[in-house]
């Protein structure tokens, strides 16, 4: 695909008026009129723009930033300051400075919300040792019987039909837990509201058997699944049974069994136990033919999570060996295999209204662009906030949707932005990161106003994406046709 | 690091997008679709 991309002229080259230092200018110590210039064709005063610049540890770039409106320019390193104290730079910014501003705002604070994770029972029939949902209510927990999950669907499609533009079709994933512990439920919901709903089922696989693997196919159901290694050895460290046996040979078989299927995900939880395996796991699932997949580093949210995570330069490593990894395989094959949760903050710095996930940006999508059900009918923001009760906005059977989005244990969330906090609001790739997640941030410092756990892999994250962009592999580590549907903004 | 005028062109890219309504994907899923 042909990249569009924008090149700023050289200021050297620049045919519009140059602007002078404010003593410069040969103009003598008393100053003339011509020595003024109005504040906004000069960055970082008055009515001007703000750039940051920011070292990406790349040997040809840099990049300036105004991080309130995400907009950036990677310049050539030698003329980085020639481009922010020129002319051209702040005045062609401003032209576009509205509407840059008003696509951020769009997709911060004006999403609707379309999507749902929906938790149709609490057991597990295996234990995890990162789940985000309390151990206990997984051994032990209760499910939704059908006639309270077609009456919970009923709700949901009530809410979203008065509150989506006409032909929307909002997501509904049934998680967990094991959602197919309730499958009876889960398949009558899938079967009455499947050509509302666009529906997927996240499984730990035991349950998939051929029967319902045709039933979810047969309704275009989306079906996701965990792989944690690329070996047994390393996967089942964290995937286990009650028992303590691993699980990989099962998901594996699931896995060969779908691979083509469209609705098809695949999510891999990044712990300590298999950071280091990351660029093996890049190889295996591009051997197996898996297109799309999640790479998500552990919340910290419960302890199980807490005590596995990733030492956050170990994490840095081996995550982006593993991007570079997909991008040597796309080359030597032709055959992309897109890692989701950086692709998307790839579009975050290309495109911020189109990104997809809402872990990313602030507010977080928790609440606001999607929110949580759980098996009692209990509404939390996200699927994180769901073992926390006191961010349980009430309950689906008890209140309307919309009452329950406007509690304080959703607004709290809602309304957490990075420019509320230290050091995210001096930080330049606050937008390109988000300060997530407030779950784990709240179990970790009994508060939501703090920074990200991860804040340096973050950082560090936005950084390489400006290495990828500099080094002309962005579609190749985006999907295809990420750019249908949208307008290109040009500033220079 | 400092350089020599380089050849290099500054990059910068820029698309808007406009909501339609059901484009949020989750975390916890992904955002592949099966269409019927």
């Amino acid at each position: 695909m042909a990249k569009k991309t924008k090149t700023l002229k050289s200021p050297a080259a620049s045919s519009g008026p140059s602007l002078r230092p404010l003593t410069g200018g040969g103009q003598g110590a008393g100053g003339s009129a011509a020595d003024y210039t109005p504040s906004a064709h000069q960055v970082n005063a008055g009515y001007g723009p703000h750039f940051d610049v920011l070292e990406v540890g790349h040997p040809d770039y840099v990049a300036l930033i105004n991080a309130d409106t995400a907009f950036w320019v990677l310049s050539p390193r030698a003329e980085a300051l020639d481009y922010l104290l020129g002319g051209d730079l702040p005045k062609s910014y401003l032209e576009k400075e509205a509407k840059l501003a008003g696509d951020l705002e769009t997709v911060r604070f004006k999403l609707l919300p379309s999507a749902v994770y929906f938790n149709p029972t609490e057991r597990c029939n295996l234990d995890c040792g990162y789940c985000y949902l309390p151990r206990e209510a997984r051994r032990t927990g209760h499910d939704m019987d059908p006639a309270r999950l077609l009456e919970a669907l009923a709700k949901l499609k009530e809410f979203f039909v008065h509150t989506l533009p006409e032909g929307a079709r909002p997501q509904l994933v049934f998680h967990g837990s094991e959602p197919l512990l309730a499958k009876d439920a889960v398949f009558q919901g899938i079967e009455k509201y499947g050509d509302y709903f666009r529906f997927g089922v996240q499984t730990n696989t035991i349950l998939l058997d051929q029967e319902a693997i045709d039933f979810l196919k047969s309704h275009g159901a989306g079906i996701g699944i965990s792989i944690d290694g690329p070996t047994a050895e390393v996967a089942d460290r964290t995937r286990r049974t009650w028992g303590g046996s691993g699980v990989f040979a099962q998901t594996v078989k699931v896995l060969d069994d779908l691979i083509g299927y469209p609705g098809l995900n695949i999510i891999t939880t990044v712990t300590r136990e298999n950071v280091r395996s990351l660029p093996e796991l890049v190889d295996f699932f591009h051997a197996k033919g898996v297109t799309n997949a999640l790479l998500n580093p552990v919340r910290g949210t419960q302890l199980g999570g807490r005590n596995l995570m990733p030492d956050q330069g170990e994490l840095a490593h081996f995550f982006f060996q593993a991007l570079d990894r997909t991008y040597e395989l796309f080359e030597q094959t032709g055959r992309k295999l897109v890692i989701g949760n950086f692709a998307n903050l790839l579009l975050g710095l290309v495109a911020p209204g189109a990104r997809r996930l809402m872990c990313d940006i602030s507010p977080c999508g928790g609440g606001r662009c999607f929110f949580a059900v759980g098996a009692g009918g209990e509404v939390a923001p996200c699927s994180e906030f769901l073992g926390l009760p006191e961010f349980h906005g009430g309950n689906l059977f008890e209140s309307s949707v919309k009452d329950l989005m406007a509690t304080m244990a959703f607004v709290q969330v809602t309304s957490r932005a990075v420019e509320q906090l230290e050091p995210c609001k001096r930080c330049a790739v606050r937008h390109f990161c988000g300060a997530p997640c407030p779950a784990e941030v709240y179990a970790l410092n009994g508060k939501l106003s703090a920074p990200a756990p991860m804040c340096d892999f973050y950082a560090a994250q936005a950084r390489y994406a400006f290495r990828v962009i500099a080094d002309g592999r962005l579609d190749a580590l985006l999907w295809d046709g990420w750019q249908d549907g949208l307008e290109e903004i040009v500033v220079m | 690091m400092a350089k020599d005028k380089s050849t290099k062109k500054p990059i910068s890219i820029r698309y808007t997008c406009k909501p339609n309504g059901d484009q949020v994907g989750l975390s916890h899923y992904l955002m592949a679709d099966a269409k019927k």
